[in-house]
């Protein structure tokens, strides 16, 4: 019988299949795809930047395959694995270090926009609905939460 | 809170690897969780007294102050 662990790198295996293909697409884009799809020389312009993500995407989406399928092979590996990913303190590790960066992230994005403010207005405007996106977000999350427990 | 982990481990001749397994964490829990840097979950502190077959205000010293 399939434990929910093995179940959960199954799709972790189709994901990457996923991020191959998002990425090898993003790949052709970047290496004239764009032109030739009609879009305009700003966007083809953009081939470096598409194609930086593409072969990020690929790389991870390649390692990200190797590596499930060799912890599906390896039930000893798959057990160490499933302990490392449920272990109850790495989970609190993981949560804290998840509140601590969100308060360093707007701390950052506040001060950043206040810096940028006396210069470019423009890019602080763009700080401002990034910031502003993130705590609207939060509240949504945080009532999402708030009804279910 | 204080705890006997290490010492009901000690007495039962146990690794701290080996405890670990026992109850599905890794070591470096057991590590923290007797340095008293950690402090654990309900369902740990069950699985933890079940293993050592005792119960869970047995090993786990719970102090008025902290509340």
């Amino acid at each position: 019988m399939k434990t929910q662990y093995r179940k959960r790198i199954e799709f972790r295996i189709l994901a990457s299949v996923l991020f191959i293909l998002l990425g090898t697409i993003t790949l052709a884009a970047s290496l004239g795809g764009l032109k030739l799809l009609g879009f305009s020389e700003q966007a083809a312009g953009l081939g470096e930047w598409y194609g930086g993500s593409g072969a990020g995407l690929l790389g991870a989406g390649i390692a990200l395959f190797i590596k499930n399928r060799l912890l599906l092979k390896n039930e000893e590996k798959l057990k160490q694995s499933e302990i490392l990913e449920y272990d109850e303190r790495n989970l609190y590790l993981r949560d804290k270090t998840m509140v601590i960066t969100g308060y360093l992230l707007v701390i950052g994005l506040y001060v950043s926009m206040m810096i940028l403010g006396l210069t470019n207005p423009f890019a602080a405007e763009i700080l401002l609905a990034v910031l502003c996106s993130y705590l609207v977000g939060m509240c949504g999350v945080y009532l999402f939460l708030k009804s279910r427990v | 809170m204080k705890n006997r982990i290490q010492e009901l481990r000690k007495a039962a001749r146990l690794s701290q690897e080996e405890l670990a397994a026992c109850v599905g964490v890794t070591r470096q829990t057991i590590t923290s969780l007797e340095n008293g840097k950690y402090m654990a979950s309900l369902p740990l502190a069950w699985r933890i007294a079940r293993y050592f077959q005792t119960t869970i205000e047995e090993i786990f010293i719970f102090e008025e102050e902290e509340s």
